[in-house]
């Protein structure tokens, strides 16, 4: 079983919550992996912000850049002060 | 960069939708660094090479491939510097080899002891240059330096490649005597007329006879109070002496005289080779003389003629005066000695005496000054 099916599992949510959303995981504060973003929507040292379905994620942090990225997974690593969630209308 | 990666330099604006378009496309970035508001680099797969710059022309970006890393990266870069590869291989294995050897060796302390005694009871348990450090048992040898005549106490200390010896030496040691050289001695039996000691004592005075094998100048000097020292001796020594030689000859020589009957030859050398010369000149006896000239003297061209001109000979009895090739033969021999021996201030005396019919046996005897003195 994956880390984020136990998780799922611990927390009750079904394969499609997981598939559908969003996941970030915070490495000590120098990595952070988020998955299930749409899109990239900006880059810079101290701030990275992915588009959601309905919202954005920001990163914020300093020296801030993309270790790797694919079509709907990226690690940022740096030092990282922030990371949130903002739905659309918030 | 991973191994078969690519890295690309961008330059446009909005780099956050260009990395979206790529990853979307299935492109994966890694090393995505914001140079500038309107710069950025990021590393792809090679494989992914193509797709991304289709994305990147297609979404109107200036790009550039500032580094390719394949899997035949390592050895082609190892294949340019291969001399230096070599070089730090062939070092390494040297340095590695060479820790464990002694490079130097020292000995201190020993003023009256001999330092050959020292060194053999060094090179016996093998702490000398180029052996191993390890074979050397630092007790051992301390104890065989100590059983040393004359050496009460030693130390010998292993520091890396070097082998540092110190030695006390015992305060009453009295080293033994060493054999006496004999010093300058006489070449041959000679009257002395000059000696010129640079060092030692000279043994012999001007007017003194000498044998072959005698002291000249001795290896030894006195001090204030009279005591004999061992000394170097250096020095010349010249003295008088006879050389003597027998010769017997008739009284008619032959020698080779010319007929008057000669022939020439003559052949060209172009560039310097040709043929050789050759005559059927049907001489017995003969003698030749070749010159060459160029065929065009003043013109540049490289063709030489050979003239070889045989001149037939015969041998002629002569008679010879005895008194007059004896004179000759003599000073032969003075000359010779002259240059053989150095020999100067030559007094000739001749013995001619006939030895039979048209025979005479004539001796020379040669009194000159000569270098006498040889080495010690």
């Amino acid at each position: 079983m994956s880390f984020f099916a136990e998780v799922a599992a611990a927390v009750g949510l079904d394969a499609a919550a997981i598939a559908t959303g969003y996941q970030i995981i915070n490495y000590g504060g120098k990595y952070v992996y988020v998955e299930g973003f749409k899109r990239l929507t900006g880059i810079g040292e101290n701030e990275i912000t992915l588009a959601l379905k309905d919202g954005v994620i920001k990163v914020t942090g300093r020296d801030l850049s993309v270790r790797s990225m694919e079509a709907a997974t990226v690690i940022i690593e740096g030092e990282i002060l922030s990371t949130e969630a903002v739905k659309n209308g918030n | 960069m991973e191994i078969n990666g690519m890295r690309l330099a961008v330059t446009g604006f909005n780099q956050a939708r260009l990395f979206s378009e790529l990853a979307a496309a299935g492109v994966r970035l890694s090393r995505v660094c914001k140079k500038s508001p309107s710069k950025a680099e990021f590393t792809i797969r090679k494989k992914d090479g193509a797709k991304a710059f289709a994305i990147l022309e297609k979404m109107c970006y200036n790009y550039s491939v500032t580094a390719i890393r394949g899997f035949c990266a390592l050895p082609r870069f190892c294949a340019l510097r291969s001399g230096l590869i070599a070089g730090l291989a062939l070092f390494s294995c040297l340095f590695a080899l060479s820790r464990g050897l002694i490079w130097r060796v020292s000995v201190g302390g020993n003023e009256k002891v001999d330092s050959l005694v020292i060194q053999r009871v060094l090179a016996e348990h093998g702490a000398v240059r180029g052996k191993s450090a390890k074979n050397v048992d630092a007790d051992g040898l301390r104890n065989a330096l100590n059983s040393i005549d004359g050496i009460i106490e030693s130390s010998v200390r292993l520091s890396g490649p070097a082998v540092k010896i110190e030695v006390v030496e015992a305060a009453d040691y009295v080293p033994p005597a060493k054999p006496e050289t004999r010093g300058v001695v006489s070449l041959y039996d000679a009257t002395v007329t000059r000696v010129a000691a640079r060092s030692g004592t000279a043994a012999v005075k001007r007017g003194g006879r000498v044998k072959r094998g005698d002291v000249l100048i001795g290896a030894y000097r006195f001090d204030q109070s009279g005591n004999k020292l061992p000394s170097a001796a250096a020095g010349e020594v010249y003295g008088r002496t006879v050389f003597q030689k027998t010769v017997t000859f008739g009284a008619v020589e032959y020698q080779s005289v010319r007929t008057g009957r000669t022939l020439t030859a003559t052949a060209f050398k172009f560039w310097g080779t040709g043929a050789g010369v050759s005559a059927e000149h049907g001489f017995l006896r003969y003698e030749t003389e070749t010159t060459e000239s160029y065929a065009f003297d003043g013109l540049f061209v490289p063709l030489k003629v050979v003239r070889t001109v045989y001149y037939e000979t015969e041998l002629r009895g002569v008679e010879v005066d005895p008194d007059e090739k004896a004179e000759r033969l003599a000073a032969e021999f003075a000359a010779e000695l002259a240059v053989l021996a150095g020999a100067a201030q030559t007094e000739t005396t001749k013995l001619l005496k006939q030895a039979g019919d048209n025979l005479y046996s004539l001796t020379v005897f040669v009194e000159a000054e000569i270098l006498i003195s040889g080495g010690g």
